[in-house]
């Protein structure tokens, strides 16, 4: 071997060792697959090459382009009415950021205001929503989330609503227990003696320092979040038709499996890789925000 | 201790009374389970005969009222009957119960017997290949969309390879070998996720213990690697996951309705599903009640173990 051949392959060496190091640093994959997710979400109409609800029983259970029989025009395949998961599965990723998005939002508003109220004010109050936690936690969830949605008919805003009382519960015992500890430090004593009042300590003084949790429970959430909302549409409690959510699609393609297995396998990988993405993340934050939280979670 | 216990106790049964109270009232918000009974082929039901039922059910009284006679019932150890087949609710729970159990405790087992020990491998080789191993198993299998996943081993092992059954539990009479089968692709699929979480928390935990100062001593005597992993470690770092296992199986008791959905599994997560369905409150309510009476007695269990285990809690009679 001569010299210009090893230390090119040195340098291959070394340039794949630079790639593994930032691969391991910062979480590149998710963010990539992340943005992916919001830029589909943002551009749908623009992106997709078909519309979500375009069917063409022609291109019924439509293989994907690779295989044999399969076109570009259905690049995934096509669904049992023949409309395009590609199109579908991009369209529905626009509906999985606005569930997630809004139902962790109202989680983490009622559940860090709860948490902070009962850190701070503790006795009777602090006992009262820790016990609300307790019950809240012992009802099942999928079931619970079935009955409402049978009692309220399907639909977007019931779902927002069941996923944000699944969101708060989190919120409460961590940022309690935060607030529990940040209490006693001296720089909240100090505000108390200065004569700040309740809802300014609270809020100036507690609120800050409770933030970094707040940001890692949120980013550890949401793929639990997209996870329960994929279920309750897959048992038919989720988002009606014809909105393209995602674990509908799983649930679409379910009776055809020796078929078209292509109908149920890619909008589940989708969610796969969204919901990974999202824990890698939050992971990642944890990791450099707050270690201790390792046992809380 | 005692009263700490005590106290945790009297929660526990006002919790189950209360998320009971809960799904109660919002089944009564899903219509009138009268209108279940009049189907549109038949020639419909007399005004009398409409009121006759209702005065029955107990439906023209109000809500709190109608909740403290089931409640009363249930105390007396009777739990109604079906709404549209009027069998003994109680009779139906026993018939399905056996299947959810067994295919809980499979569950259990595996993710136990593969998240412990794995999640002890991560941590003692941190960084190393079994570490990189670990953590995809585990961020693998808190991502998998468990109904997705049931479907997709369906795709592989029973459609593609025909190596094993799609789904329900299999006839009474086969073989164990034969039985077993039918448990090895819904156990794993629930199984999975558990696993995962036990992986994660023991790693954590082991970390923590393994980075103390009494570990270091053991090292500098001299003891053994095995044995300051598994004797002086890992003893020290079960709580987390010991905690964790109670609530895990709570959690596959309940928490099996898709599974049960995806794999036809004749057990209780699909009776309960089916009975918000047929609006039949009778099994709704006692399918809620069982639930929660189970997951408070799991925590509850979880406390005590808790407190004998950490003699902080047992001494000051309060979790830190």
């Amino acid at each position: 071997m001569n010299d210009a051949r090893i230390t090119s392959n040195i340098s291959i060496v070394s340039y794949l060792a630079k790639i593994w190091w930032v691969l391991r640093k910062w979480p590149v994959i998710p963010i990539i697959i992340l943005l992916t997710l919001l830029i589909c979400s943002g551009f749908s109409e623009q992106i997709a090459p078909e519309s979500y609800r375009k069917t063409d029983l022609r291109l019924r259970n439509a293989p994907p382009f690779w295989m044999e029989g399969g076109s570009t025009k259905r690049i995934l395949g096509g669904d049992v009415v023949g409309r395009d998961i590609l199109s579908r599965l991009i369209h529905g990723a626009r509906i999985e950021l606005i569930v997630a998005g809004i139902s962790l939002l109202s989680g983490a508003i009622i559940g860090v205001t709860l948490g902070l109220i009962a850190g701070y004010m503790g006795g009777f109050i602090d006992e009262l929503t820790m016990r609300l936690v307790d019950i809240w936690f012992s009802i099942p969830f999928i079931l619970f989330a079935l009955v409402v949605t049978i009692a309220f008919e399907p639909s977007l805003q019931v779902v927002l609503v069941l996923l944000a009382i699944l969101a708060w519960s989190a919120f409460v015992r961590n940022i309690r227990a935060e607030v529990l500890a940040l209490k006693g430090r001296d720089y909240v004593s100090a505000a108390k003696i200065a004569g700040a009042s309740k809802v300014r300590i609270i809020l100036k003084h507690i609120l800050p320092g409770v933030f970094n949790t707040v940001m890692i429970i949120a980013s550890l959430r949401v793929g639990q979040l997209i996870m329960a909302e994929a279920s309750l549409s897959f048992l038919g409690a989720g988002i009606p038709a014809p909105t393209p959510a995602w674990g509908v699609m799983v649930a679409d393609g379910r009776n055809y499996l020796d078929n078209a297995w292509w109908v149920s396998t890619f909008p589940g990988f989708a969610i796969l890789l969204v919901v990974m993405s999202f824990n890698f993340i939050g992971d990642w934050l944890r990791d450099r925000l707050d270690p201790n939280l390792r046992q809380l979670l | 201790m005692r009263s700490y216990l005590l106290m945790r106790a009297v929660f526990a049964v006002v919790t189950v009374i209360a998320a009971t109270f809960i799904v109660f009232t919002v089944s009564r918000l899903t219509g009138d389970p009268r209108e279940m009974l009049i189907r549109p082929e038949g020639y419909g039901i007399s005004e009398e005969a409409y009121e006759a039922i209702g005065k029955k059910l107990g439906l023209d009284k109000p809500l709190v009222v109608q909740y403290g006679m089931w409640i009363g019932r249930v105390v007396r150890g009777d739990f109604g009957k079906t709404l549209l087949t009027q069998r003994p609710v109680i009779d139906l729970f026993l018939e399905k119960a056996p299947a959810t159990i067994k295919l809980s405790i499979t569950s259990w087992i595996l993710a136990t017997l593969i998240g412990v020990p794995l999640g002890v491998l991560s941590a003692v080789y941190r960084g190393g290949f079994i570490d990189y191993v670990g953590r995809t198993f585990a961020l693998f299998g808190q991502a998998t969309p468990a109904f997705w996943l049931g479907i997709m081993v369906i795709l592989i092992f029973s459609v593609l390879l025909n190596w094993l059954p799609s789904g329900t539990i299999g006839p009474e009479d086969a073989s164990f070998i034969e039985r077993a089968k039918y448990f090895v692709l819904p156990s794993i699929v629930l199984g999975w996720g558990g696993a995962a979480g036990y992986l994660r928390l023991t790693r954590s935990a082991m970390l923590e213990v393994l980075d103390s100062e009494f570990i270091r001593l053991a090292r500098a005597k001299g003891v053994s690697n095995s044995r300051v992993v598994w004797k002086h470690a890992f003893r020290n770092a079960l709580i987390p996951p010991l905690t964790f296992s109670a609530l895990l199986m709570a959690f596959f008791l309940n928490g099996q309705v898709v599974i049960e959905v995806v794999f036809s599994w004749p057990g209780l997560g699909r009776l309960a599903t089916e009975s918000v369905f047929e609006n039949d409150f009778n099994t709704l309510s006692t399918a809620v009640l069982f639930f929660a009476a189970l997951f408070s007695l799991t925590a509850f269990i979880a406390d005590v173990l808790y407190a004998t285990i950490d003699p902080r809690i047992r001494l000051t009679g309060h979790k830190e």
